[in-house]
């Protein structure tokens, strides 16, 4: 699983500065409730390969951050097709299929799909330290009004950064009961679910040490929050970035306005 | 009955940005009743080489055999090498998750199909192997001691009665005492006939108590052989995590200088050889 992975490898986009891929990521993710015919999803397809091959970040790899939530792209569509209200071309007691529906599904579970790929570049090529400055700055302007900038960021980072570790921790505790017979991936699904069970045990109870054991350690550095805190690293916005910035939302402009225009598939 | 690596390579995350390669051609073979040990610093492939020998981790390249049984992603008999190979976690204590001692030990028997009536008697002997009573059964791990949490993984392991034990750095957070008591065990199980692998940073441990070390590096072989073969040449590799127990360093450096003393890890027995005129 890829989501929350940092990637390091040198490349034009991990070089870029975190406010910009945030705000380009939220660019981007707007557009695709604008543009969401059959023609803007080729167009973000399009950008999809653009961007992989910009930041040197593997498509399959990239992909592979989409497998978690399969699933619930698959129920959207089913949803969508199935219970949309319109002219039905097909019906089988509740179930009733119009042409609306197919297009519902359609955009619905494309959407889906490439709002979890697009966020997925934001953490495969930027490092969860970079992000969390990155939020902070920008969240920092709703600072006047009592907004906890730096709090929100650090949470965040957080979160991010024990995805994968949490997965290694799993996977450790599934080797551990593999490695003494146990049976994980034979049987129903309600055997299946029996089996997990003893993993989830192990696993909150790291997670609360590990919870413990980082505040701890927070602690004993002295950690007081974002007030007064300076940087190793300070932020630099660069031309480089505004062109980038600039220049994916034109692309996204222009793909919105297309879409709107000459709908393919609507 | 032996157990036999060969030609043994693995990479992580192959195909990406993030892959490394972690074996590299690896080959060696371990019989029943004998005491190995696999040193090398930090990331050589130590953790990544015990995987494979429980066929938790399946070769990519190359081939592992367990008493003829060849490890492969179509073989029937994983489960069976499995059982025959206990394998011990690095922090075993990190991955305990049954109510009691008693369901904890008699976990992997009881996936073998082992009957109840039997279950106990296997267990009471696990924990009386590593040295536990038997009324701690119905007490939960988590409220167990660190050394004692580290016997119940220990004896979960051999409650299945493997034919080889693989342990990944097993006297790592022991204190003197339970290292002591932990080697004690390992000597009797290889007297009695069962193989065992030991991944450990502790040389002088190796050189003292094994019959054949396997030194990695990077993932590749640096040396194989027995303590006596290695210890000359392990002495002056400088291999980074592993330290040279001080009173071999001391009596290789004065045998560099022209004392006639032997290579020992014995402070007594360096001392005596001084004594008796080790000279120029």
């Amino acid at each position: 699983m890829t989501l929350g992975q940092y990637i390091p490898v040198d490349s034009l986009v991990h070089r870029l500065d975190p406010r910009c891929k945030i705000l380009g990521t939220v660019a981007l993710m707007g557009a695709l409730f604008v543009g969401d015919g059959a023609g803007a999803m080729g167009a973000w397809g399009g950008l999809f390969f653009l961007l992989a091959s910009a930041s040197k970040i593997p498509v399959s790899m990239a992909l592979r951050g989409v497998r978690p939530v399969v699933i619930l792209i698959a129920f959207t569509a089913v949803i969508n097709l199935f219970f949309s209200s319109g002219e039905p071309l097909w019906s089988w007691g509740i179930l009733r299929v119009s042409r609306e529906g197919m297009v519902a599904a359609f955009t619905m579970s494309f959407r889906l799909f490439f709002l979890v790929l697009f966020a997925g570049f934001l953490t495969l090529t930027t490092s969860p330290m970079e992000l969390a400055d990155g939020l902070e700055r920008l969240l920092s302007i709703l600072k006047p009004i009592g907004f906890p900038a730096h709090e929100m960021a650090m949470m965040m980072t957080i979160a991010l950064r024990f995805i994968p570790t949490l997965l290694d921790e799993t996977d450790r505790i599934l080797k551990a009961q593999l490695a003494r017979g146990a049976d994980l991936d034979r049987g129903g699904i309600g055997r299946r679910i029996k089996a997990f069970v003893p993993v989830l045990v192990p696993l909150f109870i790291l997670v609360f040490q590990r919870a413990e054991d980082l505040a701890t350690a927070m602690e004993a550095r002295c950690y007081r929050g974002g007030d007064g805190r300076t940087r190793m690293h300070p932020l630099r916005w660069t031309l480089r970035d505004s062109g980038a910035l600039v220049g994916l939302c034109l692309v996204t402009v222009f793909v919105c306005v297309l879409d709107a225009r000459w709908p393919l598939l609507r | 009955m032996s157990l036999s690596v060969k030609d043994l390579s693995f990479t992580y995350h192959a195909g990406t940005p993030l892959a490394r390669r972690a074996l590299d051609s690896v080959s060696f073979e371990m019989n029943s009743g004998q005491w190995m040990a696999v040193v090398g610093p930090t990331g050589s492939g130590k953790s990544t080489l015990a995987q494979h020998l429980n066929a938790l981790i399946l070769p990519q390249e190359g081939k592992v055999t367990v008493d003829g049984m060849t490890v492969t992603h179509r073989s029937p008999d994983l489960r069976e090498v499995r059982r025959r190979v206990g394998l011990v976690f690095q922090y075993p204590e990190q991955q305990l998750f049954a109510e009691n001692v008693y369901d904890e030990v008699a976990f992997a028997p009881r996936n073998w199909g082992v009957d109840e009536g039997r279950l106990e008697v296997l267990v009471a002997r696990s924990l009386a192997q590593v040295g536990l009573e038997t009324s701690l059964s119905s007490r939960s791990p988590f409220s167990l001691s660190g050394g004692q949490k580290r016997r119940v993984a220990l004896a979960s392991v051999l409650a299945a009665e493997p034919e080889y034990l693989v342990l990944d750095e097993p006297t790592a957070g022991l204190d003197g005492g339970g290292v002591r008591d932990l080697l004690s065990l390992i000597a009797e199980l290889v007297r009695g006939g069962m193989g065992v692998l030991q991944i450990t940073h502790d040389l002088e441990l190796a050189l003292s108590r094994c019959d054949a070390i396997l030194v990695l590096d990077h993932g590749r072989v640096l040396g194989m052989g027995s303590p006596q073969d290695l210890v000359d040449p392990l002495c002056r590799a400088v291999l980074p995590g592993l330290i040279i127990p001080p009173v071999l360093d001391f009596s290789r450096r004065l045998r560099e200088r022209g004392l006639a003393v032997p290579l020992t890890m014995d402070a007594e027995e360096l001392g005596r050889r001084l004594e008796k005129g080790g000279r120029y």
